[in-house]
Order: structure tokens, then sequence, then C-alpha cells
């Protein structure tokens, strides 16, 4: 159980800013997620964390200690990687026994360890296989066991899901939080891909061209964004330019010229002195019939562009007056016919406002 | 200023840029033949020709400021090839002073020479790469290797240079100038009176012998060199394309026979083809049935037949290698859309294939520059190797400045050379593709292409393999040593029963076995720890390593010889040690000997162990370091099991180059027989003229080359693949 810090973090490759003063801290026993797009540096966070890379600047702490200095063998981290690295030239149990032996743990021990985590993670009697023998998931499974058997202080996962089927994805996803939950080992998982993000973490860290921009749960960086790039980062978004035009103790008015439209009474602190801004709203929030209860909204005359249907939802494309487009998630029963009009409403509480891109990182790509 | 662009009104194209350079060259040579004219003969200088070579120089590089075709410039291989050869030809006609239409040749050729450098130069610049670069463990292993390689190749190299230098009165260019003006090296007329071909009458018949003419020592090995690069390059290149792509009876005999000259005999093999195109040989018994002539190839001609046909064998391989190595998609592609045949080969195949190519003619022109023994069989020692060689053993140890300014010639020749292929090779990563999808199904050779494989490949393939069959058959005496005459029936072991029962011949066996040995266990070490410091290290200095390890490919082996007399010397009287003292009666040439293998060989091993290093992901040692194991662990228990073949496999190959290494054992290793190795003694047979105990030396080739077969056998079986390419 371990608590890791990282304290300005910088990291530059001849002249490129791969990582630039990122500081955040994760708590322990915490499922911690680093997303971000590719390029972002998450992946040299992870390694930095690992000791892999040596950080320009900043500190890495494991409990308050400073462990920047210490190579990636005396750090009691585990890695798993995203081709997994099994060693092909060692059985399962081989590969699996490597970190125990390391250690110079007793013979019958390791026996002991190596059997509890093959069983953990659901392959029992796989000992003498050797890794080219393995599916992919199982490759996976093999690589997850050899790290947790050694209990590490800090389990990193550098994307390991990335290169399994979807279907084997999902099963994969949900084992990993099991696994995390029964074994309360502070983990910090890296990955591009926000579902996965969603599905594990406790909370997220978004990280673009080198910064962190937001850490928080789940809920807070997807209902919440902190500026315009998580916002079209994460899920989908309907995003327009926007200009504050009153105020009122944190309440915002805003008038949003592809809308045609105004705004009142949202909440976006920061943003009181009026301006440029931005306003963004979910897909799921658009609807056809006027909300009921009470609270405002905002409603617009569109007419239906295309729609596809997903199952669960469809997804329509609708062309604004001012020539702007909006994307709805609607009920799958709704019978829509393109060409038509269809009057659009939206609470004003599911309306978020953003201050403009204060630098090149925070701009959506 | 916009020149192209004032001038055309629109961007240059790269044949307005060759247009510049032909303008130019016509006004230069206009100059110089009006120059001449005016001033009775007189030529003008060299002066002149700068002037003009920077003119085009500047044109070249403003057309690339103007934007010509930038990605022509940077991806075209018929340009880079031009930028490289052509680059090599202007830098010898400067330095050789040649002017005329000598000159007026390099002005034309500048401006696309300047514009394709300028933006392949522009075109660098690298990624990084995992793993720490303070770890103790890749620090101590770049310390070790840059150590040695410092201490045993770049200082003796230094010192070479250094000495190139002293003259009586001071540290001057003296004898550079001496022997560049000298036309015993440097002759661009010729011998008056002197012909390649001469056509005798002689009282038996007639004669014609194609003999190559004197053009001076220098130009002498530099027109042979390119002659063989050029020769090898087109046969190799083309056997291997027929035979990577099309199927048909007997292919696998041809691969087998094509790389039966890969065998190195030394001296022996070109004595064998003596016997075959020399006086009395087959070929002129054959014209003189035929034809009623006798047709000889001796003098300068056989020095180059002879290298052609034991060298081509080493663009073929790497040839093969990259042809089968070009991914089958790529060509597939084309041929969706609508490439094929000819232009499917020459439009994508080719320049896929071209990298590898490259890499072994470059290897060819200096294995050519730095051969001993054919000049030496053919008693051509108006060549750089024999020159070097005879003013060596003469001086009896000690180095006259002369030769260290020859030998410094010599070395920048293979270095320019070797470097601006390398330069080529390095800036396409196609060169070596990572991962092969799959082979392209050979297709059927029609019967057009049976008669040429059959008519005039099948020939070709078994006139080069005649030597090493002809040095067989000679050991065990089914061959007359001195004639070319087959008499199967006295056939006897008798020579190779003397190899290892007359002590005073089974010496040369032991120690060449033995130093071969020892440099070979040196070698694995070295190999191991500058591979593995420049895959996994980062820093300019680790990254370079490699390079560094590869440079002994370079560097002629007589060089390396000339620098360690000197060196050795040096070192003796700074040590007051006898024992490496090259001119003291008690030396004992056993050291320099496997040290001088040891580097020179080196990067055989160092290659074959960076390749299998690059081939391992890092995140597998990574895996095991986050799991607890330190870099020592890391290598004994992951890097070691998966690339230990990779290493054993280059190592084997480093061996059979030392036991067959020719300039170092000739040299040092004659000055105390009780320390010669096996290719000294037979250097020793074909010195002064007459042949001596040829089937002994025969018999020592076929034990070389029993150990070629058997590691080559067991190189192919450890990696699992019939062809390596040998990269530079």
């Amino acid at each position: 159980m371990t608590r890791v810090e990282l304290r300005g973090v910088t990291k530059r490759f001849r002249g490129v800013t791969a990582v630039d003063g990122v500081s955040f801290s994760v708590e322990s026993g915490e499922f911690f997620v680093i997303l971000g797009p590719s390029g972002s540096g998450k992946t040299t966070t992870l390694r930095i964390i690992a000791g892999f890379e040596a950080p320009d600047e900043g500190r890495v702490l494991f409990d308050g200690e400073d462990v920047t200095e210490r190579r990636p063998y005396e750090r009691g981290t585990a890695m798993v990687f995203q081709n997994y690295a099994l060693w092909p030239h060692m059985t399962v149990f081989d590969n699996i026994a490597f970190g125990l032996k390391i250690r110079k743990v007793p013979w019958e021990e390791i026996r002991r360890r190596v059997k509890w985590a093959l069983e953990l993670v659901r392959l029992e009697g796989m000992e003498d296989r050797y890794p080219h023998q393995l599916s992919g998931g199982q490759q996976q499974r093999v690589a997850l066991a050899r790290a947790l058997v050694v209990e590490p202080r800090v389990l990193l996962l550098d994307e390991p899901l990335s290169n399994l089927d979807a279907k084997l994805r999902v099963e994969m996803r949900e084992e990993l939080k099991r696994l995390q939950r029964k074994l309360g080992v502070t983990t910090i998982y890296v990955t591009h891909d926000q579902v996965e993000a969603m599905t594990l973490a406790d909370r997220i860290a978004i990280l673009n061209k080198g910064r962190l921009l937001q850490v928080g749960s789940p809920q807070e960086v997807y209902f919440n964004p902190a500026n315009l790039f998580v916002a079209a980062f994460i899920g989908r978004s309907n995003i327009y330019e926007a200009r504050v035009t009153g105020s009122q103790g944190g309440y915002v008015e805003v008038e949003v010229p592809s809308l045609s439209t105004r705004l009142y009474g949202i909440p976006a602190p920061g943003l009181e002195g009026g301006g440029e801004a931005y306003v963004s709203i979910r897909p799921e929030f658009i609807k056809l019939h006027p909300p009921e209860g009470g609270g405002g909204y905002a409603s617009v005359e569109a007419s239906l562009e295309m729609h596809m249907f997903r199952g669960d939802r469809v997804e329509a494309r609708f062309r604004l007056p001012s020539g702007a487009s909006l994307i709805a998630f609607l009920d799958p029963e709704e019978r829509l016919s393109v060409g038509a009009s269809y009057r659009l409403y939206v609470r004003y509480d599911h309306v978020r406002v953003l201050p403009p891109p204060r630098s090149p990182h925070e701009e959506p790509d | 200023m916009r020149f192209y662009t004032a001038l055309l009104g629109r961007r240059p194209r790269v044949r307005d840029v060759a247009a510049a350079g032909v303008v130019l060259a016509v006004v230069y040579y206009a100059y110089y033949r009006v120059y001449t004219a005016v001033h009775h003969a007189a030529a003008p200088g060299r002066l002149d020709l700068l002037v003009a070579l920077a003119a085009a120089g500047v044109l070249g590089y403003i057309a690339y400021r103007e934007g010509l075709d930038p990605y022509r410039l940077r991806f075209s291989s018929s340009l880079g090839f031009l930028a490289i050869y052509g680059g090599l030809a202007v830098g010898l006609i400067v330095l050789l002073g040649l002017t005329g239409a000598a000159g007026a040749f390099a002005v034309a050729l500048t401006p696309l020479i300047a514009a394709t450098t300028a933006a392949r130069l522009s075109g660098r610049g690298g990624g990084s790469r995992e793993a720490g670069s303070r770890d103790p463990l890749i620090l101590g292993f770049a310390g070790f290797s840059l150590a040695y390689l410092l201490l045993f190749l770049l200082a003796p190299l230094a010192l070479l240079l250094g000495y190139s230098f002293l003259t009586p009165h001071g540290i001057g260019l003296d004898w550079f100038k001496s022997i560049l003006n000298d036309p015993t090296y440097v002759n661009p007329a010729g011998v008056p009176g002197d012909r390649a071909i001469v056509i005798l009458s002689t009282p038996t018949g007639k004669e014609v012998i194609i003999k190559g003419r004197d053009h001076g020592i220098i130009l002498n090995s530099l027109i042979n060199s390119t002659i063989v690069t050029i020769a090898t390059t087109i046969l190799g290149t083309a056997i291997a394309a027929v035979m990577s792509r099309y199927s048909f009876p007997g292919k696998e005999a041809f691969k087998v026979l094509v790389l039966i000259p890969m065998l190195v005999t030394p001296f022996i093999n070109a004595y064998a083809i003596k016997t075959l195109v020399g006086h009395g040989g087959l070929i002129s018994l054959v014209t003189w049935r035929l034809f009623h002539f006798r047709l000889q190839v001796t003098g300068l001609a056989g020095v180059s037949l002879a290298q052609i046909m034991a060298f081509y064998p080493i663009v073929y391989l790497n040839a093969y290698a990259s042809f089968a190595n070009v991914d089958p998609t790529m060509e597939e592609q084309a041929e969706s859309l609508g490439a094929r045949g000819l232009r499917l080969f020459f439009d994508v195949t080719l320049p896929l294939a071209l990298p590898g190519i490259m890499a072994g003619s470059t290897l060819v022109f200096i294995y050519s520059l730095e051969d001993l023994g054919a000049p030496i069989v053919f008693q051509q020692m108006n060549m750089m190797s024999p020159t070097i060689f005879h003013m060596l053993l003469t001086e009896y140890g000690s180095v006259m400045p002369e030769i260290a300014a020859l030998g410094v010639i010599m070395l920048l020749i293979a270095l320019t050379g070797f470097l601006a292929a390398k330069s080529f090779v390095g800036l396409r990563p196609y060169a070596m593709l990572r991962e092969r999808i799959g082979e392209r199904a050979p297709r059927r050779l029609g019967w057009r292409g049976l008669l040429v494989m059959y008519l005039v490949v099948l020939p070709i393939i078994l006139f080069t393999a005649y030597p090493q069959i002809a040095v067989a058959l000679i050991a065990f005496k089914a061959m007359a040593p001195y004639a070319f005459k087959f008499q199967l029936g006295q056939a006897t072991l008798h020579y190779m029963k003397v190899l290892f029962s007359d002590p005073d011949v089974a010496r040369y066996l032991r120690n060449t076995f033995t130093y071969a040995t020892v440099a070979t266990g040196i070698i694995a070490v070295l190999a191991l720890a500058t591979a593995y410091a420049a895959a996994r290290g980062r820093g300019a200095v680790l990254e370079a390593l490699d390079a560094i390890a590869t440079l002994p490919l370079a560097i002629p082996g007589l060089v390396v010889a000339v620098g360690y007399f000197i060196f050795f010397g040096w070192l003796a009287q700074a040590l007051h040690v006898e024992a490496v003292d090259p001119v003291n009666p008690n030396f004992v040439a056993a050291i320099p000997i496997i040290i001088a293998f040891s580097v020179r060989k080196l990067p055989f091993a160092a290659r074959a162990a960076y390749a299998g290093l690059q081939q391992l992901n890092v995140s597998l040692e990574e895996a095991a370091m986050s799991l607890g194991a330190g870099r020592l662990q890391v290598l004994k228990s992951i890097v070691l099991p998966l690339v230990g073949v990779s290493l054993l496999a280059g190592s084997m190959i480093s061996f059979i180059y030392c036991a067959t290494e020719v300039s170092v054992s000739v040299t040092i290793g004659n000055l105390n027989p009780t320390y010669s190795p096996m290719t000294a003694y037979m250097l020793n047979q074909f010195v002064g003229g007459t042949a001596g105990n040829i089937p002994i030396v025969a018999a020592m080739g076929v034990v070389l080359m029993l150990v070629q077969l058997a590691a080559i056998l067991t190189v192919n079986t450890l990696l699992k693949q019939r062809y390596s390419f040998i990269g530079i």
C-alpha cells in the first residue's frame, strides 16, 4: 500500500518536452488512470514512475520518500507492458517465478506463490507452457500474474489491453478491476481509450502535449470538464463559440451565435468578467420534448440531416439555421425522417461554459 | 537571390540543374582549350578548375534552396548513387590534379551532387531511445570497448598519420606531394607505348594478351578496384535477382555453386585462376583450337579478373538477402497499380534492395583495394597493397614515412568510399525491414530464361567456382600443380598428411588456429560489450559505438599492419619490452597478430550481436528490471539466452576471417618464423616470381575451406536461415 506523488516532473527528449511540469498524487490502494491521446506524455510519465526514465526536473515520491534517483529494480514497482514482454525462452512458471527468484524467496514459497498467482488470473495448470503456446488473452494474464506475484508497492500498466480484441478487452477489464479491488494494490494505468479509463478508474488524470489538464473522478471529468480539450476528448460534445454577456454570483448569461439564442443561469466560476467563451453540450442531453419539472431550458429549431440507429440510441445530426451542426443521442424508438424540421430542447444546467484555451495544450485536436 | 526562378519563371527541376552543370562544363572546357591554345599547350592550373567546381556547387545549392524537388533529392536512389560515386570521382579528379576533359566532367556532375547532398544533410535528426545512459554496466561496457579500440585501432592509425608528416626538415606534406607528383604513383597518361591488349606473333602461333595499362601505383589500384566493384555489383545483383524471383530445375545446385568462391583460400585461388587464363591455361587452349590464337589474361587485367571471380558472391549474398527481404506487399501494391516486369524491378524492387547491395559493393571495393593475393600471384607489384607489403618487408620492421604516407592515402580512399556508402545506407531505414510478412512464391522460368540460365549463368558460376575446386584437386594431387592438367589416377592423401606430420608445416596450422581462437574469444567479449552499450545506451557517444565497431571493415589490412609496426615499435621503446618490438629477434609476433585479428575481425561479431539486440524488444529487459533484476542479472537471464545465438554465429564468422587473415599475418607474422601463421607460409611460396611448394599450399587451402564450411553450416543451423546480410 503505497502513496505515489509526482512534483513538477519534466522530461525532454532532444529538445522536445514530453512531460511538462506534471504534479499529481495517487492515494494508497487507488486505481489511477492516466488518459491522453498518443504523444501526450502519458507513457513517459509512467516510465518515470517505474524508473526507466530519469526526469529532467521534479521529484517522484513513494510514501513521502524521494525515489527519483533510484534504479527501476530498487523501487518495488512492477510493470505490465503493452506487448506483455513475456520472456520467450522461459515457461509460464519461470516467467512468474522470476521476480521471486531475484528476491531470493525460498523454493517452496515460490511454488506456492506462483500457484496462487496463476489461480488469481485463472490460468491453473498452464505452468509448463511457453508464451508462444498461449493466446493473447492468456499471455496478458501471465504478464499480470508475473507483476502481481511479487506483491509490488505500485502496479504499473502501460496500455495492457490494447492488443486484445474487443470482446476479450471487456472481459479483461472486469478481471483487472476485480483483482485490483481484491488485492488493494496502488495501481497506475496508462491508456488512450476513454471507455477503459471511465470504467476502471477511481480517478483519471488527463494529459495533453505533456501537460496535466485535469484530475478527477470519471464523473467529474465527464460532467465538469475543466477546459475545452477535456470536453472534446472525453465522450462526444457539441461545442460552440459563445460570448459571456452578463453574470450574477457565479452564474452567467451567454450568447451563442451558432444556436441563435441566449442561455441563462449557467454556473461558470471564473468567467464572470465576460468576453469570449465556449459552450459544450453533451448529445445525450438534447431532447425532442420540453423537459418536465422546474429549471429553465433553451430550444432551437433544426432540420435532421442524418441519423444512425445504434441499438441503445439513435445518433442524429441536425443542421441549425446558423449553418452549424448539432449531434443528439435520442430515444431509439423515436421515428425520424431526414429533411424534416424538429424543435430541440436542452436544460440550462446541462450546458457547460468553458474559457477559451489559455495555451496550445487546451486546444482540442 | 532567386536564380532559377528569375531565369525560368518557375521552380527548378532536376534536368535544369543537370543542364546548368553541362553549361558550366562547356564554359570551363572552352576556357581550357582557349587557354592551352594561347599559352601554347601550358594547361591552366588546378585553381581554375576549383573555381569552376565551386561555381557548380553554388548553382546546385541554390537549386536546392529554391525548392528543387526536395523529395526526389532525398529519396531518389539514382541521385543518391550519383551523389556518392560522383562525389568520389570529383574528389579524386581534384586530388589527382586532373584538368581538361576530366575536369569538365567533374564540373558537369557537381550541381546535382551539391543539391542532393544539401537535401540529404538537411533531412537528418534522430528520435530517442529507451533505457538509461547513466547505467554503470552500460558505461563500463562502453568504456572497455572504447578503450580497446582507441588503443589498438585509433592509436596505431594516429601514429601512422603522424609518421606520414615527418620530413627531413620537420613536419610537412612533402611525402604526399612527392607521391602524388611521382609518375610511378600517379601517371594518368600511362606509360608511352604501353597497351592494354598486346598481340604477339611468335613462332608457335599468334598470342592475344589482355593485360591492362599501367597508370602508376595509386591509379592502378583505384582503376582496378573501380572495375572490380562495378563488375561484381552488376554480376552479383543480376544473378541474385534471377535466383530470388524465379524457380527452375537445378536451382538448389546453382545456389550452392554460386557461394563456392566465398570460401577464402588466400593466394592459391588466384594461382588457380592464373593456371586457367594464363600462358598454357584452359582458355588459351580453347581459343587455339577454335580461332588459332592463344588468349591470355595477365597483369592488371588478371588481378581484376581474379578479384571479380572471388568477390562477386559478396554482392550476390547481400543482394539475394535484400531481394528476399523486400516486403512482398510492396511489389504486389505496385503490380496492382499496373507495374510489371522490368518496370516493377527497377522502380520498386531494386530501390528497396539497393542499400543492401551498396553495402556489399562497398565491402568489395575495400577488399579489392587491400587484396594482396591476386597482385602477388600475377606479379603485379605496381599496386598499393603489394607496394606497401614490399616496402615493409624490405625494411624489416622499420617504417619509412613514405610507406606511412602511402598507407594514409590508401586509408583515405577506403574510408571515403565506406563513409559515403554508409551515410547513404543509413539514410534509408528500410534497408532492414522489421518483420518479414511472407515471401513471394518464385515464378517458373520460361524457356528463354532457362536458356539464359544454363548457357550464360551456369558457365559463369562454374568458371568462378573453378579455383576452389582446383585447389582441392591439387591438394590431393588429382591435378598437376603447375599446369592445367588433370591426373585423377594419381590422387593421394600425401600432402594432407604432411600438413599434420611435418613439424615445420604443422606449426603454421597450430599458430593460425591458436591465434584465431584466442582472438575470437576477445572478439566475443568486445562484440557483446559494444553492441549492448550501443543498443541500450543513450547519448551520442554510446550510439556511435556501433559505427566505431564497424569501422575496421573500412580500414585496409596493410594500413593496420603499417600502423602496428609503428605502434608496437613505439610501445617497446616506451615500456622497454623487447617481446613486442618488431625489430628485435625475440619479438613475440603472436601478441600483435592476435590483437590485430581481434580488432580487424570484430565487426562481423559486433554486427550480429547488435542486430540480435535490436530485434530483442527492450521491454523484455525492462520487465525484468521492474521486477527487481539488476543489469547484470538481466544480461545473464534475459539477454544472453536470447541473443547468445546471434553472438555465437557472429563470432564464428569472425573466427573464419581470422583464420584466413592475410595482411597482418604476412607482414608482422613473417618477422619471426616461430610465430608465422598459415597465410604467411602460403604467401612465401609465391613471392620471388617462382611458385614454391604449391601442393602444400593447396592442402592448407583445403583445411581452411573445411573450417569455413563447418562454420557456415553451423551458423546457418543456429540462425535457421540460409542467407545472411553483411551490413556496414
